[in-house]
């Protein structure tokens, strides 16, 4: 399939378009630049749910079964999985998948698994893209299923409206829930695997946790289910619809899509800087005195790394 | 700059309740740098295909250890005909009998893997067809 091709069977809702879009703009080859061109101002925008958590935590268990639901109006549902590319290998086993397969050949569902590639924090260009390329192929809602581990769960916050975040009992250590920056970012608390024991310590630690800051207008619930059992479920959804309903009367919505404009521009900078800037100088003569020089206890790397950048404009 | 990685699923058709294998070339295939889509056992034909497509893999990798090559993998060569998918690299592996290779080639399957060849084997071939493609 050519650009064209791909644009116009997008819009058609052609999966077989969408797939082949994807793969196109998450390798960054010749022709995405177009596609996104074409494709974003002729999309909308879509409801955007990250789901987040430690590893375990039945994340994507629970993603299958809030799209059987969010289905329900016959609206397109994309589903993003994503796990970690392995820093040695390049490679990465997507495993998301597995717990959705019901879902597969479902009519409105679209499941795609992506790998991290390498990218330890901050916001993934492909993945920005491609959420624009579900919103064109008509998806109303996008679910963004990931690890959260270091900072990626911080990062889908910034790109989602709705922002889920899933523990269980028996993490351990209730200071790892308190440190991980979790409590600061989910809009809805979801105690998953709620028939293991320590699942209303949890509850309530949870609501503790959460209940100190009175300013903000939305105070986000906790809840228990069994995404296993199907527990819980029907609750889930009607708060996840509230808090739809609450960024579209308040003005909470419009700044959240004002912030990931903000972070979405920041990050594909980013990108284009490290190319055009970082690689080029990988592996140059600079580049291997400079490493020389840093192992020799000669020159502080910072001081190295503003040479070769200095060495680099200069030479231009 | 480009970031081409091989997409890869690994699926195991039919009533199969043993998937070491298939986790191992999983693995294998991981550490060779590729994007392994695992959907895991107990899969259709048409959630195999399904997934394929959505996914835009490479390379589809069926399992069996029970008999199921013998119907279901070609069902999945089938389905992948009629979306006009036959660039896919069809790979089959686990205890496939000598007499059945030959009817899956024909049905488009490119190589049957057995026990005892090694997953340096299947890294290779896929390597080796995905760059000729």
């Amino acid at each position: 399939m050519n650009t064209q091709e791909i644009t116009a069977g997008i819009l058609k809702h052609d999966e077989a378009a969408l797939a082949r879009g994807i793969t196109l703009t998450e390798n960054r080859s010749k022709g995405y630049l177009e596609l996104l061109a074409c494709l974003y101002p002729a999309s909308s925008p879509a409801w955007i749910i990250g789901i987040t958590g430690p590893p375990g935590g039945g994340k994507s268990t629970l993603t299958g079964k809030l799209v059987a639901s969010l289905r329900t109006d016959n609206k397109r549902v994309g589903v993003i999985a994503i796990d970690p590319t392995s820093p040695f290998s390049g490679g990465a086993i997507l495993g998301d998948r597995i717990r959705m397969m019901d879902l597969a050949g479902r009519a409105g569902v679209f499941i795609r698994s992506m790998a991290s590639r390498g990218l330890l924090g901050g916001l993934s260009p492909a993945l920005i893209d491609t959420i624009a390329l579900m919103e064109a192929f008509g998806c109303g809602v996008v679910i963004i299923e990931t690890v959260g581990v270091g900072q990626s769960e911080v990062d889908i916050a910034g790109v989602a409206d709705t922002t889920l975040v899933v523990l269980m009992p028996g993490i351990g250590d209730e200071m790892q829930v308190l440190k991980a920056g979790l409590m600061e970012i989910g809009d809805i608390f979801v105690v998953n695997k709620a028939d293991r024991e320590g699942a209303d310590e949890l509850e309530s630690l949870l609501h503790a946790m959460l209940s100190h800051n009175e300013e903000e207008k939305w105070v986000p619930p906790v809840l228990k289910t069994s995404a296993h059992q199907g527990k819980g479920l029907d609750r889930l959804l009607k708060i996840l619809l509230k808090h739809c309903r609450y960024l579209g009367e308040t003005g909470v919505g419009r700044e959240k899509t004002k912030k990931r404009a903000e972070l979405a521009l920041k990050a594909h900078l980013e990108t284009i800087l490290k190319g055009r800037f970082i690689a080029p100088l990988v592996g140059t003569p600079a580049w291997r005195e400079g490493i020389q020089s840093i192992v020799e206890r000669k020159t502080a790397s910072v001081e190295v790394a503003r040479n070769l950048l200095a060495g680099e404009f200069n030479g231009r | 700059m480009d970031e081409r990685r091989i997409r890869v699923l690994i699926a195991k058709p039919g009533l199969d309740g043993h998937d070491r294998g298939a986790k191992v070339v999983a693995q294998a295939l991981r550490d060779a740098g590729m994007e392994v889509i695992y959907t895991g056992l107990r899969r259709t034909p048409a959630q195999i295909v399904s997934a394929a497509l959505q996914e835009d893999v490479q390379v589809i990798g069926l399992s069996s250890l029970s008999g199921a090559h013998t119907h279901l993998f070609p069902q999945v060569a089938e389905l992948l005909a009629e979306k006009g998918r036959q660039d896919i690299i069809l790979l089959g592996g686990g205890i496939i009998p000598e007499k059945d290779r030959k009817p899956l080639y024909e049905k488009g399957f490119h190589r049957i893997f057995t026990p005892g060849e090694s997953t340096k084997e299947i890294v290779s071939f896929i390597q080796e067809q995905v760059a000729c493609r």
